[in-house]
């Protein structure tokens, strides 16, 4: 039997892709690259399994865009046995990875209206992906607006600078940066995203749609500003983080009442997702 | 489907070439051990045959170069599974629904397509038993397996396959008597759960009747590890330079089944953790699945260490959404 085979027939081998580069974001948050001919196809929004032979594996939401051919790429914060095995690793070496898992985001819905993006922290990881999809020169015409707000807890914690410097430069977008607290050379926004999205987008909610990522605590004050704003249940979409182990809808943890986070998910829509037992 | 009398001669002479590939779970050891050559391997349930724990998912290992990963093997040798009504419904009904589903349980798949289901009618239901209100029962049969009463001298069959060109003619007689047995073991069983129950159920999420239900439990897993149909699994990496990936059995009644990184916990008390064993059951796989998640065998009712007891916690439920509704 050969290798591709084996891919196709069992769900749980992952494909072995060298680390391409990788990129230092803040003190305990790296970006890995991976890049190759047998990368799958994926949607923004979409996980997948990530594999460190000899240590474990864990998922993390690919936050590469689809547009970008041939790249992966993953945002990892340094938490606990993968994650710090991941962060000991160089260019060159190997991980597995299997997927892609999940819904990823509702293009079909998005498609023709304005995008207010919400992120926080590592939270932008999962956005960026639909946000560089948005952007791309062939998926750009697709979308209006485009606003981005993002906040970290402070600027040593903002992921992604040298990217934000490059929306920064375009004309197509709005972007806001805020920090909870700065520090002496901190020259930008301080203020948490809820209190800065109130008080300084100003849109009208009727023609936008709303994509959230943070900390759970983030997400609950943001989709409460939101809904302050004017926007409607079905105009707010986020995607949740649960304990996963399969990315199958097979192993049992990861469900929110009769919905697999891993299958249904990770990306809800808050008319959805306020239906739910509050149990993520 | 044939039915047909098989006697105890030819029984044994069916069996003879099978000996080192049956398997009997241990509830029908019980009742029908004798029937059985003591070569059978006896088990707890069908998980351990399907889904036995420790089971390797790859392998990888370092190739002085790189890394490689490679299958692991599944044995493939047809195999004889002779079970309760229940233990059999467990698998049909349940883990079958999971694990080949798309996407497909390679494993699982493979273990399953090797694996031929007995089924011997239950004669004796016990005190913990509620099939019938899960809707099963004592002489529950499905298409795909055997389906047998061992009798004194014979046992009667119904199904397919090669053990039927055992059998002989029954006749009108036996028809009968079988029937009579079956309404005999069937009488007094309580009647099913209504159909509105697992909507109904999935309404009271916040009901505070889950502090009361979950109180006494400890949270120590035994009904899921010996529960027939509770399929979780953890997925681990065993092994440094050369190792796989294990697949074990978990529980949803432990603290770090569903424990983030960050430390939060969505699951963080007995609580929850209960009322997810008791919803997943009765509403959420019912729900994709369209029945129950429970085959009523009561092995976790027996087996208990402080006596919980899921019927107690359904009859309660039943009891407020029935009280609700009046």
């Amino acid at each position: 039997m050969t290798a591709s085979e084996l891919e196709v027939n069992n769900p749980y081998l992952p494909i072995l892709l060298p680390i391409a580069e990788i990129i230092e974001e803040t003190r305990d948050i790296k970006t890995f690259r991976l890049q190759g001919d047998s990368i799958f196809s994926y949607l923004p929004g979409q996980f997948a399994e990530v594999f460190v032979p000899g240590k474990g594996e864990a998922p993390f939401s690919i936050t590469s865009s689809p547009t970008n051919e041939g790249i992966l790429e993953f945002s990892i914060k340094k938490m606990g046995v993968v994650t710090t095995a991941l962060h000991r690793l160089n260019p060159g070496e190997k991980i597995g990875v299997r997927g892609p898992y999940g819904n990823g985001f509702p293009l079909d819905k998005l498609k023709s209206h304005n995008l207010l993006f919400v992120g926080g922290g590592i939270g932008l990881a999962p956005l960026r992906s639909l946000i560089n999809y948005v952007l791309s020169p062939q998926k750009r015409e697709e979308f209006a607006e485009v606003f981005i707000l993002y906040g970290a807890r402070s600027p040593q914690d903002l992921v992604f600078k040298w990217e934000l410097e490059k929306w920064e430069q375009r004309e197509d977008l709005h972007l806001l940066v805020t920090v909870d607290r700065g520090d002496n050379s901190w020259q930008g926004r301080v203020g948490l995203v809820p209190q800065v999205l109130k008080e300084e987008v100003k849109v009208e909610a009727g023609e936008w749609q709303s994509i959230v990522c943070g900390p759970p605590i983030m997400i609950k004050f943001t989709i409460k500003a939101l809904l302050e704003m004017g926007f409607s249940p079905s105009q707010i979409i986020t995607t949740l983080e649960m304990k996963m182990k399969c990315g199958l809808g097979k192993c049992g943890r990861c469900n929110i009442g009769p919905f697999y986070v891993c299958q249904e998910g990770p990306v809800f829509s808050y008319d959805v997702l306020e239906k739910l037992p509050e149990e993520y | 489907m044939s039915k047909g009398l098989v006697t105890k001669e030819k029984w044994w002479k069916w069996l003879e070439d099978k000996k080192d590939r049956l398997f009997l779970s241990e509830r029908a050891q019980k009742r029908y051990g004798s029937w059985f050559p003591p070569e059978v391997k006896v088990v707890k349930n069908g998980k351990e045959i399907l889904l036995p724990s420790g089971e390797e998912m790859y392998r990888y290992f370092w190739a002085g170069e790189e890394w490689k990963v490679e299958e692991g093997e599944v044995n493939t040798a047809p195999l004889f599974f002779f079970s309760l009504p229940c233990e059999a419904r467990a698998i049909i009904e349940i883990t079958d629904k999971v694990f080949l589903h798309e996407p497909i349980d390679k494993n699982y798949r493979q273990r399953r397509k090797s694996l031929s289901l007995g089924i011997l009618a239950c004669l004796q239901p016990e005190p913990t038993c509620f099939c019938s209100l899960v809707g099963g029962g004592p002489f529950w049969k499905n298409e795909e397996a055997l389906f047998l009463v061992p009798r004194k001298e014979d046992i009667y069959v119904e199904g397919e396959g090669e053990l039927l060109s055992y059998s002989e003619e029954g006749g009108e007689k036996v028809k009968q008597e079988i029937q009579t047995l079956q309404k005999e073991v069937e009488s007094g069983l309580p009647s099913p759960l209504p159909s509105y129950f697992s909507q109904e159920l999935y309404q009271h999420f916040e009901d505070e009747e889950w502090d009361d239900i979950s109180w006494h439990c400890m949270n120590c897993g035994a009904c899921t590890f010996l529960c027939p149909t509770c399929y979780c699994f953890d997925l681990s990496i065993e092994g440094r330079l050369k190792g796989f990936q294990l697949r074990s059995w978990d529980s949803c009644m432990f603290p770090k089944f569903t424990l983030h990184a960050s430390f939060h916990n969505p699951r963080p008390t007995g609580k929850e953790r209960v009322r997810q064993r008791v919803m997943h059951k009765f509403s959420y796989f019912p729900e994709r699945e369209g029945n129950f998640a429970c085959v009523g065998c009561g092995v976790c009712v027996e087996k208990c260490p402080v006596n919980w007891d899921i019927r107690e916690a359904i009859e309660r439920m039943v009891e407020k959404i029935d009280r609700l509704r009046a």
